[in-house]
């Protein structure tokens, strides 16, 4: 009789369990206005491809308030245990999170065996632009592990190879004849300044508009200690103001929690926007962004406050991979949509560790 | 739509569930029809067009074969054969094709590549199947297109099977009977299931896949991920497998079973015993048996065998290391027999028998699993010893739940009984603890990221 009652109560609590979903939404107000995911626009053809139903899963699960409960009721007593783990998070000194692929070189033969494939692009992106009168410049932006690197190893350390990755991207663009600006020094001069001051997001991968701005200014240093003449249209003083981002930290999303429910994450994401752009329509912005989410947070706007000119960012495509953007700038340089003299590429230290984007040299960017 | 997802727990299963109990049973099947439409077109509504496409062909030609005269009979069944074959090769292989041709001309061709349709695999099959038993008299047409439509396209064995005979459902199909033990025993099926893929496969992927994504791994590394896939693969498959039995259960049918422990096989011709045992049985009755099976001489034997593995290997997935793993097992089995069969493993005692085949089995998941041959030869150097003992990466990882699962799951492999017997054990606790993992699954289940199921490739 007993084992009856126990399959019996397995049956009930199953089917309780599945009712939970519907009743959710039709009890309590779906979590609309905080999804992080938008609600997907109909088109048949979305509809055919899948696209569709695909997005709105993802929409409909995450302004799902049962969605929600689970994941922190799940999540938060480990994260306070001490036992949350996951492969795409690392956790540093509390409340610090790293993004794990990015902490350590898991591949290094892949690394090596795709050097002549990197050069090669670097080579033929810069003859690209040469062609065109544009000067490329790359921005490498450090790994939020490397600038922290005591909050995220420890007393461990940084792995050797990881440790050596950034002056092998370094040495790399230079061999290929690249630009480079390297702002590793000013980001831990700026830490040994004004410790409270955070570059970096503790639970996310990007920096901060403070950040932006280090590496704003190191890269006008860079190129003005080049010769090469800054602020020159619209002739008047840019601004970049802080805007607050309609984003949860990207690292706490990982972790499949909700940041609302955490008070050490409870922080509003700033980004920057341009002030005081004068250039009309028909002026011809003389530098070109070209990059993915750090860029999108507002980089352009603090470039040129630094420089005291606008900046074109129709090349930043955040979510896509560090091509995407410059695809799409080579795409519009061919249309001549866009007529640059500069060209910065917003180039994030973990993109070297991801073998994909390197598999097919210069034809990843539609070059030869 | 995935099993092991939001969308199908909490939305598409409970409303497909009270449209199902609280329609008459007449009109079952237009809902299960209806549902298993839905379940498919959400992944893409074109591809459901082509099942719905397949599905009213290998009716049609059911009927015609199911007529009179043998000519217009062979010829029904070689157009539905050729048809479905035809089209289970051009979505399935013709990149492979492709690719092949390009590496060997070196030259590129103007080819986008072809989506692989889910599930067209085992609903290929299926259908060839029905057409051949119906061509043999083994078993009577589907009375009605919907009772064939139901048949091919019913959601819990859709995209990862079993491969489901007509014959064993067709009675079902017409009259079957939704009782409470029937449920209960569903809901614990499903729920250890989807336990088997969230608390086990999906945390035995993150051993492995960090192994499997390096060109040379270290001695200690490469046999910790090739450890976790054999789990991984097993547990994901038969997860899903518990899944489809338990949504049946559910909806009245009872699907026949896909794995019989199939780490506890003592040879290799046992474990294709019980392993995908729809599969393995489909192969021996549709392709080994015509072949010859072991009728004829010693060498046509092997021949047949060897025949039958390499294309149960190419059946797995659109790559040479499929065709190869195909290739492996084939000659494994082909060894077994010309050394005595089972007389060869009954001189050692039954545990080693165990781990000699288990040892040979895991070898052989390298090949399933690796992504081309370089990162084979890269997982096979590090295997035995050429890679020296690797920097141990993933001891450095934060990834107790991942150790945990492969621990736990050996013992569940090696000692526990299967799930269909689990849920048949009189007990007040199993079927408790079985709720107690489903809460922990969908607490994982949120709060990780969507993975597909391995088999959804094939």
């Amino acid at each position: 009789m007993f084992a009856r009652l126990g399959k019996h109560c397995a049956l009930v609590s199953f089917l309780l369990l599945l009712a939970a979903g519907p009743m959710s939404y039709l009890l309590f107000d779906p979590v609309k206005t905080r999804a992080s995911v938008p609600a997907p626009d109909f088109s048949w053809e979305d509809l055919r491809r899948g696209e569709y139903a695909s997005d709105g899963e993802e929409y409909l699960r995450e302004s799902s308030s049962l969605v929600r409960v689970l994941r922190s009721v799940y999540s938060l007593p480990l994260l306070r245990a001490g036992l949350l783990e996951s492969p795409l998070v690392r956790f540093g000194s509390e409340p610090w999170l790293f993004y794990r692929p990015g902490t350590r070189v898991a591949d290094p033969a892949a690394l090596i065996r795709l050097r002549s494939r990197r050069l090669n692009m670097f080579s033929a992106l810069k003859l690209e632009l040469e062609k065109r009168g544009i000067e490329l410049v790359v921005l490498l932006v450090p790994d939020k592990s490397r600038v922290y690197a005591d909050l995220c190893y420890g007393r461990e350390g940084m792995p050797r190879l990881k440790a050596g990755l950034y002056n092998l991207i370094l040495s790399e663009l230079r061999q290929a004849g690249v630009r480079v600006v390297d702002p590793l020094a000013d980001f831990r001069e700026a830490r040994r300044r004004e410790p409270a001051k955070q570059l970096y997001y503790p639970g996310d991968t990007h920096w901060t508009p403070a950040g932006m701005r280090v590496a704003a200014a190191d890269l006008v240093q860079e190129l003005e200690s080049g010769g090469i003449p800054l602020g020159g249209e619209p002739g008047e003083s840019i601004l970049a103001d802080k805007q607050l981002l309609q984003r949860s930290p990207d690292l706490v999303d990982m972790l499949g929690l909700d940041p609302s429910w955490l008070a050490e994450y409870r922080q509003a994401q700033e980004g920057l926007r341009m002030l005081g752009v004068s250039a009309g329509p028909n002026s011809r912005v003389g530098i070109a962004l070209a990059g993915g989410s750090f860029s999108e947070r507002g980089f352009a706007a603090a470039i040129a406050e630094a420089c005291g000119e606008p900046v074109d960012d129709r090349g930043v495509l955040p979510g896509q991979g560090p091509m995407a953007g410059l695809r799409e700038t080579l795409y519009l340089l061919r249309q001549e949509r866009l007529r640059p003299r500069l060209l910065v590429w917003e180039f994030v230290e973990r993109s070297y560790l991801e073998s994909k984007f390197w598999l097919r040299g210069p034809a990843e960017l539609g070059l030869r | 739509m995935n099993f092991t997802s939001e969308i199908f727990v909490f939305a598409f299963l409970p409303i497909f569930l009270l449209g199902y109990w609280l329609s008459p049973p007449r009109l079952r099947n237009p809902v299960l029809a209806l549902g298993s439409y839905v379940f498919y077109a959400w992944w893409r509504v074109d591809f459901a067009c082509l099942l719905l496409l397949s599905s009213s062909l290998i009716y049609v030609a059911g009927r015609g074969i199911a007529g009179e005269g043998e000519a217009r009979r062979r010829a029904w069944l070689l157009l539905v054969l050729g048809a479905n074959l035809g089209l289970l090769a051009y979505f399935k292989y013709v990149d492979l094709l492709i690719e092949t041709i390009e590496s060997l001309s070196a030259q590129a061709l103007d080819w986008e590549g072809a989506l692989l349709p889910l599930g067209i695999s085992f609903y290929t099959f299926q259908g060839i199947s029905y057409c051949v038993d119906v061509y043999r008299r083994q078993v009577e047409p589907a009375r009605s297109y919907l009772d064939c439509i139901c048949y091919l396209a019913m959601f819990p064995q859709l995209v990862a099977g079993p491969i489901v005979r007509f014959g064993s459902i067709r009675a079902q199909l017409i009259a079957r009977r939704v009782d409470l033990e029937s449920l209960s025993g569903g809901a614990m099926l499903f729920m250890i299931g989807f336990s088997k893929k969230l608390l086990l496969a999906d945390n035995l992927a993150l051993l492995a896949d960090p192994v499997f994504a390096q060109s040379a791994p270290g001695l200690i590394d490469a046999w910790i991920g090739v450890l976790a896939f054999a789990l991984q693969i097993y547990f994901d498959f038969s997860g899903y497998t518990d899944m489809a039995l338990g949504l049946g259960l559910l909806l009245g049918f009872r699907l026949p079973e896909n794995f019989n422990s199939p780490y506890l096989a003592a040879s290799i011709g046992e474990f294709w015993r019980r392993w995908h045992m729809s599969l393995s049985s489909w192969l021996k009755d549709y392709l080994y048996i015509p072949l010859g099976g072991n009728r004829g001489s010693r060498l046509m034997t092997c021949r047949n065998i060897a025949i039958t593995m390499l294309l149960g290997g190419l059946w797995h997935g659109a790559s040479w290391t499929f065709l190869l793993w195909g290739g492996l097992h084939g000659a494994l089995l082909i060894c077994e027999r010309l050394a005595g069969g089972p007389a060869l493993y009954a001189r050692l005692p039954q545990p080693v028998s165990i781990l000699i085949t288990f040892f040979l089995l895991s070898v052989a998941w390298v090949i399933f699993r690796a992504d081309d041959l370089e990162s084979l030869v890269g997982m096979y150097a590090g295997m035995f010893g050429c890679a020296g003992l690797g920097s141990l990466p993933l001891l450095e990882q934060r990834a107790g739940f991942a150790w945990a699962a492969l621990l736990v799951g050996y013992v569940v492999v090696f000692l526990l009984p299967r799930s269909a017997e689990v849920i048949r054990i009189p007990s007040l606790v199993i079927p408790l603890f079985i709720v107690l993992l489903f809460l922990l699954s969908l607490g994982q289940l949120a709060s990780t990221s969507y993975s597909p199921f391995l088999y959804y490739r094939f």
